[in-house]
């Protein structure tokens, strides 16, 4: 009785086993084979947003420090405001554009990541937003070209605050003071901090 | 034969449709309704999901001990939904964003496992695709009409194509949950008289 | 009251007395209605409140006749309805909302069988309708005897605090408990003018329309939560629609509770919740969300009741 019980259990534990061997088998091919593809998308989708702010640029080169770490990475300026990485961009000659600075702030419904461009001459060249999970309809317009055009031009030492240089979008006061503070506070810290990196490309 | 297929194949759209008789997945379906497009790139998703793991559940029926039926039905479910999830990444990743949270909860979608339950670990191959096929046109056909009526009213387009003009301001109301909600029990309630006044009309014959 | 039966809702009621009360009601709006209408301008106030009339009355018809019902859209309530609907609307929005908000109103209460099986207040429901489908709409305030569009003062306070309130009126604290007392704010037609408000309160308790329970338990509750968590109490109750709300809105019979105690719980339950959302929320006002989300459980709180509501004897035939 105890033998035969215990039979049982084995012989199930392998027939699950199996199973289980068999479904991460399958899963292990699919990923391997898909892998290359999800990262070409993942790249091609940043890639896409800096070339619409810089469209003269060829190459985007990942800012590093001296040990080839991104610089400012994941680097929390406020409580929701997180600097993720800058890229210098470049064009046919080797000529900086100007600096890419991709970062996320705390929205209505979650992050708002976005990357913007930042001219040598302290202006923003122009903003995309990358994802965000606002309210259709309401914090969602924030992919809209009318919100997005004022930071166009702006310069850094603006006070990019809204109801004052920043009209905000109808009815989603939050959405747009996270985008607009996001922009100013990151803008701010890579600004402090990236002097002697300017300087490391001019020499 | 033939009766068998089409019986198979229509009992998901009104008789036995999963969503508005059944009232099961309903998660996904008020969430995912927002737009037509996602509402085509869920049933997709779902039927891909269905239709394999019945079909796989089906072949191996009688290599499923009956005491270990539920984990490997998970386990099966979770396998293709996963492979499911690295395709869309790879190759469809607007849709995959799009969909979300909710492509790996097909996982837990009741109506998929109770599909399985009593359906495919019983029948043959081919009846369980055609029960697959059936179930998921149900879903998709109850999906895609309430995206219809939350797009058109909340977005004021279909498809992404607007129809009124830029002077039509939507009814934002209809592409947030409560809107979801009222539609879904608006078409319950349509549908449930449209049958009961099917079946009286029956019994007086 | 004491020789009438006490049932929760749903019930049905006697035609000639829904008539009278539902008369009462309007009735007693007036007061606030002509203060509204005197801060706001007639032309901004006046056609928005008599297309939104219309359109319940007209809408109430056409569902009873397409329900097959018995034809009493001419019994008040709808009337009603359309009235408190407008009178919850800021003064100048495009004149579609209302007929819209409206004809919603009135489907919310058919689509549960009719005044009295009706779950939600109806015109609240209009109202919550038109907030999350138009918000743009419905959160553009007119300047009291101005045609410039100004912020409500709650919304000033969720945003820039007391300091900024004060700022709308030369940053004494008397100015602003007298200006808000008459009305000289942005906000809905008829919740700015307080005077008419309390006068309409006065008509409601004389004639025995309405018991003093819910409207005293609602605005003590206000008055102390707030104070508690450091809010102006005069203030808070003055802002927002909280009275027109706890004078109007909590205390219609279909879909607040029916006994003493139920009705202070209720009222209690509306104030709470209206000060959590003012709060902790991401909108400056939560009257309409307080009082229908107390609706839920209104008929919970009456003990007696006597079948669960949404129950339905199959017929027969």
């Amino acid at each position: 009785m105890k033998q035969n019980q215990t039979k049982q259990i084995v012989t199930l534990g392998i027939t699950l086993s199996l199973y289980c061997i068999i479904a991460a088998l399958a899963l292990s091919v699919t990923y391997s084979v898909t892998l290359p593809q999800i990262q070409l998308q993942q790249k091609k989708a940043t890639e896409e947003s800096m070339k619409s702010i810089y469209p003269d640029a060829i190459s985007f080169t990942l800012c590093t420090d001296n040990e080839q770490n991104p610089i400012f990475h994941n680097q929390v300026i406020d409580n929701c405001i997180t600097l993720d990485c800058i890229y210098e961009g470049r064009d046919q000659t080797n000529l900086l554009l100007g600096y890419l600075v991709k970062g996320s702030s705390l929205g209505y419904g979650g992050p708002i990541v976005f990357i913007y461009g930042l001219d040598l001459d302290d202006t923003i060249h122009s903003v995309s937003i990358i994802e965000h999970s606002e309210t259709p309809g309401l914090g969602a317009n924030v992919i809209k070209d009318h919100f997005l055009n004022q930071f166009k031009g702006k310069l850094t030492s603006d006070a990019f605050l809204v109801k004052q240089d920043i009209t905000p979008i109808t009815a989603s006061t939050i959405t747009s003071k996270a985008l607009s503070e996001g922009i100013k506070k990151s803008v701010t810290y890579v600004r402090e901090n990236i002097t002697e990196l300017t300087n490391e490309n001019e020499n | 034969m033939k009766t068998k297929i089409k019986q198979l194949l229509t009992k998901g759209l009104l008789k036995e449709n999963p969503v508005f008789v059944l009232m099961l997945g309903l998660c996904s379906v008020l969430a995912v309704s927002v737009s037509v497009i996602n509402a085509l790139g869920m049933t997709l998703a779902f039927t891909f999901v269905t239709v394999l793991s019945e079909v796989t559940i089906s072949v191996l029926r009688k290599w499923i001990p009956k005491s270990l039926r539920i984990p490997i039905f998970i386990v099966i479910i979770a396998s293709f939904v996963t492979i499911l999830q690295f395709l869309l990444q790879a190759y469809f990743p607007s849709l995959n964003k799009a969909l979300g949270i909710f492509i790996p909860l097909i996982v837990v979608n009741c109506i998929i496992i109770g599909r399985i339950e009593s359906f495919a670990s019983k029948k043959p191959v081919f009846d369980s695709i055609l029960d697959g096929l059936g179930i998921s046109l149900g879903y998709g056909i109850a999906i895609l009409s309430i995206a219809i009526v939350r797009e058109i009213l909340g977005n004021g387009t279909i498809l992404g194509y607007s129809l009124f003009g830029t002077s039509f301001e939507p009814a934002l109301m209809f592409i947030l949950p409560p809107g979801a909600f009222l539609v879904i029990g608006i078409e319950i309630g349509i549908i449930n008289h449209v049958s009961k006044k099917a079946s009286r009309k029956e019994a007086s014959k | 009251m004491s020789n009438y039966v006490i049932t929760a809702s749903p019930h049905i009621r006697n035609k000639i007395n829904t008539a009278f009360l539902m008369n009462m009601v309007s009735i007693s709006l007036l007061p606030a209605t002509i203060g509204g209408i005197v801060i706001f301008g007639w032309t901004n106030t006046l056609p928005l409140i008599a297309l939104s009339i219309i359109s319940a009355v007209v809408s109430e018809a056409l569902f009873q006749k397409l329900l097959k019902l018995p034809m009493s859209y001419l019994d008040g309530s709808a009337i009603v309805t359309g009235f408190l609907l407008a009178l919850c609307c800021p003064p100048g929005i495009p004149l579609w909302l209302p007929v819209i908000g409206s004809f919603f109103a009135i489907f919310s209460k058919q689509v549960f069988g009719g005044l009295g099986h009706n779950p939600f207040n109806p015109a609240l429901i209009g109202r919550a309708f038109l907030v999350l489908s138009f918000p743009a709409h419905m959160t553009s305030w007119l300047k009291p005897f101005d045609v410039v569009t100004t912020s409500t003062p709650l919304a000033v306070f969720s945003e820039k605090g007391m300091s900024g309130v004060l700022g709308l009126f030369q940053g004494s604290v008397s100015t602003m408990h007298k200006s808000m007392f008459w009305g000289i704010r942005g906000g809905c037609i008829g919740e700015v003018f307080i005077l008419g408000l309390l006068l309409g309160l006065a008509l409601l308790l004389l004639t025995k329309t309405i018991q003093w329970y819910v409207p005293v338990t609602y605005m003590g509750t206000v008055f102390l939560v707030s104070w508690m968590l450091g809010m102006d109490p005069i203030f808070s109750i003055l802002s927002g629609g909280v009275m027109f709300g706890a004078f109007f809105m909590a205390t219609d019979y279909v879909t607040s509770p029916m006994l003493p105690q139920s009705k202070i719980i209720y009222g209690f339950g509306c104030g709470f919740i209206n000060v959590m959302i003012r709060f902790f929320a991401n909108m400056p006002e939560g009257t309409t969300f307080a009082i229908l989300l107390m609706n839920v459980i209104t008929p919970m709180l009456d003990n007696r009741i006597k079948k669960p509501v949404g129950f339905v004897k199959e017929k027969t035939s």
